[in-house]
């Protein structure tokens, strides 16, 4: 493991131009007759063509955040920048994969990969031609002309991506793509996300409950604290790509997990939560 | 009763076949079995109805035989179908209006429903101001309402179709209202993210939502709206199966009024029977019931 994980997180660094900034994002919501605080000052920051996870306890404000990325929902205070550029409230930067995987039930699996181009106002046609085109890489072939219903749930997860792919967006947001899946189900849709990852680099901000998934996908992981969220820390993965499940033999690695766990409060009985609500 | 349309793949192991090369192969061979199987559903599904059918009229039947009931008081059905079938070409010309009447009163309905259900899904305060009268048109007495149509609008057609209308447009507008409402939040999120606007949400989402609603609400309404133009035929008119009722009774022949309601029923269930055979193929990508991918 070569660059050592920088435990302040909360620094603002200069970034270059072709980033995602994320600048001390505030966020409350009203609660019982006051004000309930959800995000404090979460800074980000991610690179282009960068796999970044964001981890934390459940209930910590992960979905709140990616409203906000995904331009659902304006911060109290705080920005989104991209490319240097304010992208407060604007849908057009980040492509959203939800968590559940809300394919359309009336529409078949290409039609359902294209409607994000179809929103955008591109043809029918060629949004048809351009989701057929990656449907093999999908693992789809034969399937397109299929309903929703007719899919296992590994296969409607990896039609929702490849709808969220199709957006041509800077950042691909997936909240638990794969949580709903049994764990066997499960490794073979990290494996493959892998494995296309290393083809098209896209950037990605991938928000989980898995410590382990965060750690083999990603190039950093960023731990939130738990509510009001902050960050906690964030820990570069430093191992070497295409990665396998080797990886967790490296010390280094396995030295990652364990701080991840800590930072989550996940190393104690639950008996003491840390600052889990 | 439902006629739904079969999708293809109602085989158990087609919902969640993983591995891309078992899919779209043997198409002919699922084509045959699964027409099979749909002929064998219909007819089970026709057996028992037709056999308690069968029952009851032979029982009425032998009843009135048995207890030399008066044919003015209660015709057997034997008598009934014959006294139908001498008089079936002024059954025939009786019907054509009331079918008219019906259809166009039942297009007049589905029209005003979705334009209400439209704004009232758009705009809250519409919604708000609309929702007490819709109930309350409900509460209207059609008895009352309908003799007051044909004093209104003469003994035209419009009064029948106005009485079909204001019986069947409820349900369909409150099953509309009901579906809209049903569209999923995460759904729309992701449209939002998608940059879609108000329009398009509604177009692409909403709205295919509302349709297994709508056709509920089409499916109970058209069971009220034959005989609703026959009502409000019964009130004034100067042909249709309503008016034909009235004229027989007044003749004491109970035998062709039992006839006249003989196709009523029919014409009810013509009609039922299309709007389940459109909803079928208008909802074809709807999952089968359980009972159906397992039974095949």
């Amino acid at each position: 493991m070569g660059a050592p994980t920088d435990e302040s997180g909360s620094r603002i660094v200069t970034a270059p131009s072709n980033t995602i900034q994320v600048q001390r994002l505030r966020k409350s919501f009203p609660h019982e007759g006051e004000r309930r605080l959800v995000l404090n000052d979460i800074d980000l920051e991610i690179q282009e063509g960068e796999f970044v996870s964001i981890i934390g306890p459940s209930g910590c404000g992960k979905s709140t955040l990616f409203n906000i990325l995904a331009g659902l929902d304006v911060p109290d205070a705080g920005d989104v920048l991209v490319h240097g550029r304010n992208a407060n409230g604007q849908p057009d930067h980040f492509a959203y994969m939800p968590q559940k995987d809300s394919l359309l039930p009336w529409r078949r699996v290409l039609d359902n990969a294209c409607l994000g181009l179809e929103i955008q106002g591109v043809p029918r046609k060629h949004a048809r031609a351009e989701a057929a085109e990656l449907i093999p890489t999908f693992g789809l072939s034969g399937y397109e002309q299929c309903w929703p219903w007719q899919l296992s749930g590994g296969m409607r997860q990896r039609v929702a991506l490849l709808r969220t792919v199709l957006q041509h967006r800077n950042v691909l947001l997936l909240d638990e793509p794969f949580g709903a899946l049994d764990s066997l189900t499960r490794r073979h849709m990290q494996n493959w996300l892998l494995d296309v990852w290393e083809r098209y680099h896209w950037t990605v901000v991938l928000i989980t409950h898995d410590i382990r998934e965060a750690v083999f996908l990603s190039d950093r992981v960023y731990a939130l604290t738990g509510r009001p969220a902050s960050v906690h820390s964030q820990h570069v993965i430093d191992a070497a790509r295409p990665r396998t499940a080797e990886m967790f033999i490296d010390p280094d690695v396995a030295a990652v997990e364990v701080r991840l766990l800590a930072a989550l409060g996940a190393d104690r009985p639950i008996s003491s939560p840390a600052g889990t609500t | 009763m439902t006629l739904s349309v079969q999708p293809f793949f109602v085989d158990a192991d087609g919902a969640s076949s993983q591995s891309a090369d078992t899919a779209p192969s043997s198409t002919a061979l699922r084509t045959r079995r699964r027409w099979r199987s749909i002929l064998s559903q219909r007819l089970g599904r026709l057996l028992p109805p037709t056999i308690l059918g069968v029952g009851l009229l032979t029982a009425w039947q032998l009843y009135v035989t048995i207890a030399k009931v008066n044919s003015t008081v209660l015709p057997s059905p034997a008598r009934v179908a014959t006294a139908g079938w001498k008089d079936r070409q002024e059954l025939w010309d009786n019907m054509i209006p009331t079918l008219q009447e019906t259809l166009l009163g039942f297009t007049l309905s589905i029209t005003a429903a979705w334009l209400l259900a439209v704004v009232c899904d758009f705009s809250k305060i519409a919604r708000r101001a609309v929702e007490p009268l819709l109930v309350m048109s409900q509460t209207i007495p059609i008895v009352a309402i309908a003799p007051l149509f044909v004093i209104w609008f003469g003994f035209t057609m419009l009064p029948k179709v106005l009485v079909v209308a204001l019986v069947t447009f409820f349900p369909i507008t409150v099953a509309l209202l009901r579906g809209f409402a049903s569209t999923a939040d995460e759904a729309t999120s992701l449209l939002v993210s998608m940059g879609a606007n108000a329009v398009q949400r509604f177009v692409r989402l909403r709205v295919p939502t509302s349709l297994p609603f709508f056709f509920s609400g089409l499916r109970i309404s058209i069971t009220y709206a034959v005989v609703g133009a026959v009502f409000g035929e019964y009130v004034g008119a100067e042909r249709g199966l309503g008016i034909y009722m009235l004229l027989a009774k007044n003749s004491r022949n109970t035998d062709h009024v039992l006839a006249a309601v003989a196709v009523t029923a029919i014409v009810s269930l013509a009609l039922y029977f299309i709007v389940s055979v459109v909803e079928g193929m208008a909802l074809r990508w709807e999952r089968p019931p359980t009972s159906q991918v397992a039974g095949s």
